[in-house]
């Protein structure tokens, strides 16, 4: 479908985007192919271009985790990586079934305790040769930072991956409704309400500008239940896990969203048509218990 | 330094310069002078004097109480800054410094030039020293507590080199040591011509009390009794009847004294064989001034390695400030190096945080680590990651080098997965060119380099220690419905399970009483996602038994 805008837009159009792509050196990168067509051909680049900087926002932390693992572990397969962590918690045999087999041992993790360093240590690695893909996981990014960082990436030979995590306490807050116990004192119910206001500030209208050259924000969604015909999985087990891929901003592309689903057995990513989810009354009758 | 705990003092507080004064401790319910400052000895207050009888000589004597652990830390610090005449210091007791000048005297114009240049500087930080340099580490420690300050023995010291043999040095030794003479220090240049050979130092030591043996207070009491007051006193005296008398000590120390038994010296630091050092003409303070020279001695210290066929691992840059505290910066390599601009830049940053406070006289640059080096790597990256070209290994490395070097050695890992059940157990951190070997024989012992089975779902995050949650799930065997997790509430919509893990029995031993609640237990792991959609990995602690409340973890989230 969106090949087929694509070929319709005006000429004069086309002639200008061309200009435009080659003024930012942007078709002269190197592209790697997502792996899914549907996404793939929806990017103008027909592919993640690389040595760039690439923001992936999170909604669910999980989720957006494992979308920007996915887009590293693709990246693995030009050299080694490097993952800026800020939590010392990541967990290989997790990690592993995000890309192809073994595609960890090329990958480096360090632990940033401060913002700064991670931005710091973002920039070197983006500088450093020898590195194909870079990893951070930080709450804040302003708009200069984010062009520093974009420059540090045109010059290296690595693509940089932004993770935007929201602090930790915020991080559980941004879903799920407050606890409306009678135990709750009012000074609590005024942090939650506030974590909920700093997780509220990174929705997408609320964020900052950034130089990367696309942003994308992932959220899990509730895996559909298995079909009846499975053996193993049946109603109130857990389907594959799902995600809702949405392209906030693409330079030079349009926006898009995705439900992408992957399937526990094979580690395989597969983009799934959105069909609205009807609620699973059987389902929901047992759970309330 | 016989009155290292008041020139301490007085070092840091002014005030104190100018009275008589004392620091005492408290034995028996009394009190007793620890150490007196000059003024106070002028009017013949000494240690172990009690304090009353102190304050009746003298009544407006002040004390403080002493502080031994400050005094001792005083103490290494100098021995640190005498590492500018020789990289072999070791301390002796709580007053003394053993310094092994082999070989290091020529440096400074010889012996005697050293000591006068070292008891100068000492005199300039107000300290009161006392050296003496010998061949053995006994006869310097009896000569600076006992011999020097007399004009007897000065006399003595210049007639027995004047007959003495020329005999070649084994090892020469000086020590700055506690004199327990109250007289200011003579004129150093008098104290250094260093006694040559056996004879020599045997007629030296012969005068003194036989307390310069370093010998304890019982066998010097029990010596003196016996009518053995001097050193000389004891040549005469088979060795045998000694060692029947007094065991094997007084005999030991005497035979270490004149150089029959060798006697090591402890240094405080290893000694650095590749050490480069830079004098500064006069002391300097600016930060593009250490820097130039740091260009240079790394320069200067990269060639020396490699011609050694060897790359630093750890660097060691040492400021020596003229009030005789040192200050300086560490930078380690995960990997040999040998380019003086990368090691350069890991010093960049340390190098504007350094103090140099009123100047700095001294540079020194060493490499107490280093590997042999070779151009071709043949560890690292490359036998786990075939696919990983040795190149990208060197181009790394600097990376992975500044990344140590500001956040912390270690900063940089690989996460390794290991073969075993317990999760936390299954991964491991490793430096990131640190060879990857699979342990042979013992099967207990996780291997490396396999993941247990892909089809066994693992989260993406995993919390080490796992988090507490609180979860309400009916029993035995059922997952939560309801759980929550840093004050949020969570509904369980599915899940999955239970994956039941059991401690590695193989490992460790029956718990004792009191960690019982910290011992492994059997658990039972559930997958289950939240309404959201989110998932985590939650696992119930124990087996359930009927009346306990069970204890519920969150250990890791899914992606």
């Amino acid at each position: 479908m969106t090949q087929r805008q694509n070929r319709h837009y005006h000429p004069d159009l086309r002639a200008l985007r061309a200009r435009l792509g080659a003024l930012q050196r942007l078709d002269r990168l190197p592209v790697l192919a997502f792996g899914l067509d549907a996404i793939d051909t929806h990017l103008p680049w027909g592919g993640m271009p690389c040595g760039c900087l690439h923001e992936v926002i999170d909604r669910a932390d999980g989720a957006s985790a494992g979308f920007a693992g996915v887009l590293l572990a693709r990246f693995s397969e030009r050299g080694p990586v490097l993952w800026l962590t800020a939590r010392d918690d990541l967990y290989p045999a997790g990690l592993e079934r995000l890309g192809s087999a073994g595609w960890t041992r090329r990958l480096l993790v360090v632990h940033t305790r401060r913002a700064a360093d991670t931005l710091w240590a973002m920039e070197e690695s983006l500088r450093s040769p020898g590195l194909a893909g870079v990893l951070a996981e930080t709450a804040k990014l302003t708009l200069s930072q984010s062009r520093r960082l974009q420059l540090a990436a045109e010059t290296g030979s690595a693509t940089g991956l932004i993770l935007r995590r929201p602090p930790p306490s915020a991080a559980v807050a941004a879903k799920g409704e407050p606890i409306s116990s009678p135990l709750d004192s009012s000074s609590q119910a005024d942090a939650l309400r506030a974590d909920a206001l700093r997780a509220d500030a990174l929705r997408a209208d609320a964020l900052p500008a950034s130089a990367a050259v696309t942003r994308w924000r992932i959220a899990a969604l509730p895996s559909r239940p298995a079909q009846s015909g499975d053996g193993f999985r049946g109603d109130g087990f857990l389907g594959f896990s799902r995600w809702r891929v949405e392209l906030l901003r693409c330079r030079g592309g349009r926006p898009g969203h995705w439900t992408m689903e992957q399937n526990d057995e094979t580690g395989a990513f597969t983009v799934v048509a959105e069909i609205p989810d009807r609620p699973d009354r059987a389902d929901a009758a047992r759970m309330a218990v | 330094m016989p009155r290292f705990p008041t020139d301490r003092i007085a070092r840091t507080r002014p005030a104190w310069r100018s009275k008589p004064f004392v620091t005492t401790f408290a034995e028996r319910g009394r009190l007793i002078v620890g150490a007196a400052n000059h003024l106070a000895e002028e009017s013949g207050i000494g240690p172990c004097l009690p304090l009353a009888d102190a304050q009746a000589i003298l009544p407006s004597l002040a004390s403080l109480p002493a502080n031994p652990e400050a005094d001792a830390e005083a103490l290494a610090a100098l021995a640190d800054w005498c590492h500018r005449y020789t990289p072999w210091v070791g301390i002796n007791g709580a007053d003394g410094l053993f310094l092994d000048i082999t070989g290091c005297a020529h440096l400074m114009g010889g012996e005697d030039a050293l000591g006068a240049d070292l008891l100068k500087r000492l005199e300039s930080f107000g300290l009161t020293a006392r050296a003496a340099a010998a061949h053995t580490p006994g006869a310097a420690w009896a000569f600076a507590r006992f011999g020097i300050g007399t004009e007897r023995f000065a006399s003595l010291l210049c007639s027995a080199q004047g007959s003495a043999a020329k005999n070649p040095a084994p090892d020469s030794l000086y020590a700055k040591e506690n004199s327990l003479c109250a007289a200011r220090p003579r004129p150093a240049a008098s104290l250094f011509p260093l006694p040559e050979g056996e004879d020599v130092v045997r007629g030296l030591l012969a005068p003194l009390p036989v307390a310069a043996l370093r010998i304890s207070a019982a066998h010097d009491s029990e010596l003196r009794r016996l009518g053995l007051k001097r050193i000389g006193d004891l040549y005469a005296i088979p060795r045998a009847a000694l060692v029947r008398r007094f065991g094997d000590s007084v005999a030991l120390r005497l035979d270490q004294a004149v150089g029959h038994m060798a006697e090591p010296i402890s240094p405080r630091r290893p000694a650095d064989p590749d050490l480069v050092r830079h004098a500064f003409a006069e002391p300097v303070r600016e930060r593009a001034v250490i820097g130039a020279v740091l260009d240079r001695l790394l320069a200067t210290l990269c060639q020396r390695l490699e011609r050694k066929g060897r790359g630093a691992r750890r660097l060691d840059f040492t400021l020596y400030r003229t009030d005789g505290t040192l200050t300086g910066a560490v930078a380690s390599t995960s990997r040999p190096a040998l380019d003086p601009k990368h090691l350069a830049r890991l010093f960049a940053e340390k190098l504007d945080r350094l103090d140099p406070g009123l100047g700095v006289d001294l540079a020194t640059l060493g490499a107490p680590l280093s590997e042999a080096f070779s151009l071709r790597q043949t560890s690292g990256l490359a036998p786990a990651t075939a696919r990983l070209a040795q190149g990208a290994v060197d181009e790394l490395a600097p990376l992975v080098d500044r990344l140590d070097n500001r956040l912390g050695a270690g900063t940089a890992r690989r996460l390794v997965p290991m073969d075993s059940h317990i999760p936390e157990r299954a991964v491991q951190r490793r430096p990131p060119f640190a060879p990857i070997s699979t342990p042979t024989g013992s099967s207990a012992r996780a291997t490396p380099g396999r993941i247990v089975a892909l089809r066994t779902v693992r989260p993406l995050r995993l919390f080490d220690p796992p988090e507490p949650i609180d979860a309400m799930a009916p029993v035995p065997d059922h997952p939560p419905v309801l759980f929550r997790w840093r004050t949020r509430l969570h509904r369980v919509k599915r899940a999955e399970g239970p994956e039941r893990i059991a401690p590695e029995w193989w490992r460790g031993s029956t718990p004792s009483h009191d960690e019982r609640d910290l011992a492994p237990r059997t658990r039972d792991y559930y997958r289950v996602e939240d309404e959201d959609g989110r998932r985590f990995w939650l696992f119930r602690r124990g087996l359930y038994q009927p009346g306990a409340r069970p204890s519920w973890f969150l250990h890791g989230l899914f992606s």
